[in-house]
């Protein structure tokens, strides 16, 4: 198991090692170690997926920080848990890795490249595998740092260097929140272990629930910046900068779902205080519908499937702040699949227009390039939340779970956010795969993508197919028995109310996309009504969404604006006047000093020599005086 | 007898090995004072037996033995010096390239 | 007497002798030498590690595990600068003679660890001494022959006033054994000669103000015997600075632990300052060197036992920082100034990487053995309740971070320029790359699982 986990962990920072630093030799073979890297970790992850136990395995390979009682381990926690995580990130970083061949071909920073995505799987590894909260915060801001790489891949331009910014920038308030979480646990347990954490909170849970009130808090804060939830989703519409298979891996099926992941693992903290459960929930809920509504008027291929995925991590948020715990990491694992899919789908008609983004311009795409259509109408259809497609088996879940545990409002802004889900995909679908050409340029030139890039687009396909079978059956299903052994019982929290389900609520979520498909295909196939008109006649609502709800401009005025004015007295007062003084101050003495000191080894033998003499005279007066002499 | 003049008179004869090697500018003299400084320590050590201490004429013998040799690699070294800048004097070698 | 306790000396002592007549048979195969040097250093570790738990007495001399651990430092180093001796000379007129001497040196080394007897160590220090004084002059040229002067005058003068102080000690204790105390008759006689001692160990563990040759011999050595030098007769120095300051000496320690306190924290500002506006990376060792001689010197000023493992495991990760840097160094010949790096990681990667690693080890950033030496050193600073004195090093360790990271920033941030190295391709440079994938092997090891030769070292102080 520990060679296994370290093998899975290792090899893809061996590669990453290879590309970054020797990578001269590879240049347009850089994909070969990069690949092979992930591919082990692949198997690795798998191995361990087949041998996990019913125990978690702890593995401390050594102290990492021993200082007084702060003690940090570099370990492994490997439980069901972990290696359902493992086992999606490396399938899907492997997939992204070989269509990469393709999409990024010929770019000047092909090594780099892959360097950066391996170092992004070796983060994302030690995120997953951390067995204390301290070392999941190193992957954790490992991630971050690999995020803000490679969203500014293409630093030359500035949009995207000014989205790498932001990316990193508003993480950082999320990031604060989380080590205040953690410095928290610490100062309530003496430990950041999670054995160790769980099982004191296990042995007494009345006794910390002030503390865990503040930790769950604090950390929920780190998982909102993470994972894009509400208010700090405003980074990863803006990430849609970076290459495509980057948006694919790491802002739809991986790091974007740490955030989920860490409220999974910490459940045992988040079952004793259920009232945080419910602001996880709303939170959730909230984000879901507000992306949702954004994502309806967007006419940007990828930031239509970014709003879709703050939409659909909203749903995670719901499922583990109501206690279904299970069912979040099922959606995260089915969504990883049919998201990832839909990215790269996507990247493949840029691959095929150029660059092109706007999906006005689109339009018939579909019997020039098949293989990215159908494969982009399954993605769609499982994100629609149809059976027996994936997506349909783990968001009906969720939004069963939200009604029989009484939450009826949160229930019904699911059920309204899967409408629009299944609006704003088919709104996408009609746009860019049917009807008319609307720029014959673009179209002219439209060619299928390369089999690198298609064979991976149908393996994600039939995941998002089937992944979701594994679910059937809920709580004896497969997958919720694998879990359990990790995630505990399906209803941890004894909610009062327990309503009944019936086949209705099946047939009302089915429903309600049907019903989404058909309003997408009446406006934007149809064109009746016109779409145009119906903007008009919404006026302000329209505007207002199509703004994204002024966020970002707000933020901008408010905080950013503070900002600048604190920072610049600081800059000028505080920083230019007394730091730079002293820094430069200090920094010019030393250097003076040091050429005295220098020149003091002057090469003239005989000052030496009269130096050696000076010395011991020093020392026989020095040693004299200070005792000798009675 | 009272050994301590003896050793009054090796800290004198020490004394003036070490200001003589750093005085002196030719490197044979600065080995000769040199020499002058082992042999003022060896003079010490006689002077110690003197107290009773006998083991202080063994080291003598080895002092003399450390010397010679001292002064053979000294010499090597001077000769080879002599043969590259054709003058013992010590401060044409000061210069030290960065 | 148990003479087998000394079979490593034996063999070190055989592989010489049997070398000097190898030397007039064959005088210039210098395969022959270096591979028969390397097999017989590689046997007397192989009898060490067999034979670290059997110690005894054999009166001047007293073999201790401890002892024995410093031998193999010594042999570890000692067989490092073998390797890249083979490599770094292959062109020059470099016969037996030259390993004939480090062995010397080595076998001087061994002796000095285990006596107990003032004057063994003397004729030891001597023999150290005279053997380095020969491989610096060895190459004849210029430049080395300049460093031996230096070194041999400085060397000779310094030793010159241990060997009186030592002859006041005599008077003043009536014994040289260093395993019992030296009860000094007359305070006065005792205190000075401690201090003359102590301008002897000046000079071999390079403090303030018996620093000043470092720089030139370090420039103008060739790299090898620069890399042994900075090595191994450190780590033989503070062997009998523990002898004589921790055991013979320790009554009077509230006499010199005052001393030793300024002399470390001199020694460390003199280094690391005089390294900040240094141009040739061969100096910049120099003045590492010093500086880490103030850092090792602490223990000495706290004088505990948790202080002197931390030190024995700070020589270690010394060690192989240094040999490593110097072996990187071996590649670029006498061409060492700054200027000549510039650029360097595009022409040749791996050597770019190697040496920015030794460099980051010397600056002591986890995950090195750089790192794990300075932490456990200063937390015994601090426990032995001088928090002061520990934030002080630190602050040193801050400032020689510009000037150790001053080295991969030459080599990875600029262009190459014509001043730039051009790495000699087509010779074969397998052993210098051995050397340097040891020293980072080990660099990291004792980075990471520090522990491990800690709980060695605790077992045997």
């Amino acid at each position: 198991m520990l060679w296994a986990a370290s093998l899975a962990l290792f090899a893809p920072l061996l590669g990453a090692i290879l590309n970054g630093v020797f990578g001269h030799p590879f240049r347009e073979k850089a994909h070969w170690p990069a690949v092979i890297a992930v591919g082990i970790s692949m198997l690795a992850s798998w191995w361990i997926l087949g041998r996990v136990g019913f125990e978690p395995v702890v593995l401390d390979l050594y102290t990492w920080i021993p200082v007084a009682n702060f003690v940090v381990p570099f370990g492994f926690y490997i439980d069901s848990l972990t290696a359902v995580m493992m086992g999606v990130v490396t399938t899907v970083s492997f997939l992204v890795h070989v269509y990469s061949i393709g999409y990024m071909h010929g770019d000047p920073g092909y090594r780099r490249y892959f360097a950066y995505l391996n170092l992004f799987v070796f983060s994302m590894l030690l995120l997953v595998l951390a067995n204390n909260y301290a070392l999941l915060f190193v992957g954790w801001e490992a991630v971050g740092l690999c995020s803000y790489l490679l969203i500014g891949f293409w630093y030359e331009k500035k949009s995207a260097s000014d989205a790498g910014k932001k990316a990193f920038i508003v993480n950082r308030i999320g990031d604060a929140g989380f080590l205040l979480g953690i410095f928290t646990l610490f100062a309530t347990f003496g430990s950041v272990r999670y054995d160790t954490v769980f099982q004191m909170v296990a042995s007494n849970p009345h006794l910390y629930q002030g503390a865990l009130v503040a930790a769950t808090l604090f950390l929920f804060l780190g998982a909102v910046g993470k994972s894009a939830q509400f208010p700090l989703y405003v980074w990863l519409p803006d990430a849609m900068e970076g290459p495509t298979p980057v948006s694919a891996l790491i802002h739809a099926a991986t790091m974007v779902t740490a955030g989920v992941y860490m409220v999974a693992r910490s459940h045992l903290l988040y079952s004793e205080v259920p009232q945080v459960g419910q602001l996880v929930a709303s939170v959730g809920a909230f984000t879901a519908l507000f992306a949702a509504t954004m994502a309806m008027v967007n006419d940007d291929i990828k930031r239509v499937l970014a709003y879709s995925t703050i939409s659909q991590l909203g749903y995670m948020f719901v499922a583990v702040g109501l206690g279904a715990y299970t069912a979040g990491i099922f959606h995260l694992y089915t969504h990883a699949f049919f998201k990832g899919l839909l990215f790269l789908a996507a990247g493949s008609v840029m691959h095929a227009t150029h660059g092109e983004l706007n999906m006005q311009k689109m339009g018939g795409f579909f019997r020039k390039m098949p293989h990215t259509a159908w494969t982009f109408l399954i993605g769609a259809l499982a994100l629609s939340g149809l059976p027996p497609l994936a997506g349909f088996f783990s968001k009906d879940e969720i939004i069963k779970h939200a009604y029989v545990t009484g939450h009826t409002f949160i229930w019904a802004v699911a059920v309204l956010t899967a409408l629009l889900t299944a609006f704003y995909m088919f709104r996408l679908i009609f746009l860019v795969f049917f009807g008319k050409p609307r720029d014959a340029e673009i179209y002219a030139h439209l060619h299928e993508s390369p089999p690198v890039m298609t064979v991976p687009l149908w393996i994600l396909a039939a995941a998002s197919v089937g992944a979701g079978w594994v679910g059937i059956g809920e709580e004896h299903s497969v997958f919720h028995r694998f879990l359990e052994t990790a995630l505990g019982e399906f209803h941890l929290v004894e909610w009062t109310v327990h309503r009944p389900a019936g086949v209705g609520l099946i047939a009302l979520s089915v429903g309600v996309a049907l019903l989404g498909i058909l309003l997408a295909y009446s406006l934007y196939l149809l064109r009746k009504p016109d779409p145009a008109l119906l903007a008009r006649r919404a006026g302000f609502l329209y505007t207002l969404l199509k703004r994204k709800y002024y966020v970002d401009e707000i933020y901008n005025l408010f905080v950013v604006g503070t900002l600048r004015v604190t920072a610049k007295v600081l800059f000028w007062g505080v920083d230019r006047a007394l730091v730079d003084g002293t820094v430069n101050g200090t920094g010019w003495t030393l250097a003076a000093t040091g050429s005295v000191f220098r020149r003091w080894s002057s090469g003239f033998l005989r000052s030496y020599l009269l130096w050696i003499l000076i010395g011991a005279n020093f020392l026989v007066w020095f040693l004299l005086r200070s005792g000798g002499g009675h | 007898m009272n050994p301590t003049l003896y050793l009054l008179l090796s800290l004198l004869l020490f004394g003036l090995g070490a200001a003589g090697v750093v005085l002196r500018r030719n490197t044979l003299f600065m080995l000769l004072n040199l020499e002058l400084m082992m042999n003022a320590v060896g003079l010490a050590l006689v002077a110690a037996s003197l107290a009773g201490l006998l083991e202080g004429q063994l080291i003598v013998l080895m002092v003399l033995a450390v010397a010679a040799a001292e002064v053979a690699i000294g010499i090597g070294i001077l000769v080879s010096m002599v043969r590259l800048k054709d003058s013992p004097l010590v401060d044409l070698w000061n210069r030290e390239e960065p | 007497m148990n003479l087998s306790l000394l079979t490593p000396e034996y063999v070190v002592l055989g592989t010489a002798v049997v070398l000097l007549f190898l030397a007039f048979l064959t005088p210039r195969r210098a395969v022959i030498f270096n591979t028969f040097t390397v097999l017989g250093v590689i046997l007397a570790m192989f009898l060490e590690m067999v034979s670290l738990g059997n110690t005894g007495s054999l009166g001047m001399l007293q073999v201790t595990p401890l002892a024995r651990i410093f031998d193999l430092m010594f042999m570890a180093a000692t067989l490092l600068v073998v390797l890249m001796a083979m490599d770094y000379f292959e062109a020059r007129e470099v016969g037996g003679e030259f390993y004939f001497f480090l062995l010397m040196a080595l076998l001087a080394m061994m002796v000095l660890a285990k006596s107990v007897h003032l004057v063994v160590a003397f004729l030891a220090l001597e023999l150290l001494s005279f053997s380095l004084f020969v491989l610096v002059a060895l190459l004849q040229e210029e430049n080395a022959v300049r460093a031996a002067l230096k070194f041999f005058f400085v060397g000779a003068y310094s030793s010159s006033f241990f060997l009186m102080g030592m002859a006041l000690l005599l008077i003043s204790s009536g014994s040289l054994y260093l395993n019992q105390f030296l009860f000094g008759h007359h305070l006065a006689l005792t205190v000075v000669g401690i201090a003359l001692l102590l301008v002897g160990f000046g000079f071999k563990l390079v403090y303030v103000p018996f620093h000043l040759w470092t720089p030139d011999v370090f420039r103008g050595a060739p790299t090898p015997v620069v890399a042994f030098i900075a090595t191994a007769p450190k780590a033989a120095g503070f062997a009998l600075l523990l002898q004589v300051l921790a055991r013979a000496l320790v009554p009077y320690a509230a006499q010199w632990m005052p001393i030793v306190v300024w002399l470390a924290g001199l020694t460390m500002l003199a280094g690391n300052l005089a390294a900040l506006r240094e141009t040739n990376v061969k100096r910049i060792l120099a003045f590492s060197t010093i500086a880490h001689a103030g850092y090792l010197l602490l223990a000495f000023g706290v004088n505990t036992t948790g202080a002197y493992q931390a030190l024995t495991l700070y020589l270690l990760a010394y060690i192989f920082m240094t040999v490593g840097a110097f072996a990187g160094l071996a590649y670029l010949g006498e061409r060492t100034r700054l200027d000549n790096l510039r650029g360097l990681a595009r022409r040749d990667p791996w050597l770019a990487l190697f040496l920015s690693l030794f460099f980051v080890a010397l600056a002591g950033i986890p995950p090195t053995a750089g790192f794990a030496a300075k932490f456990y050193l200063f937390a015994e600073v601090i426990r032995a309740g001088h928090p002061a004195l520990a934030l002080y090093a630190f602050l040193n360790g801050v400032v020689s971070a510009y000037y150790y990271l001053r080295v991969p920033a030459t080599l990875y941030m600029y262009e190459a320029s014509e001043e730039t190295v051009v790495p000699v391709s087509g010779r074969r440079y397998s052993l210098l790359g051995t050397v340097m994938w040891i020293a980072v092997v080990l660099v990291f090891y004792l980075g990471i699982y520090p522990t491990t030769f800690l709980e060695v070292v605790r077992q045997v102080f």
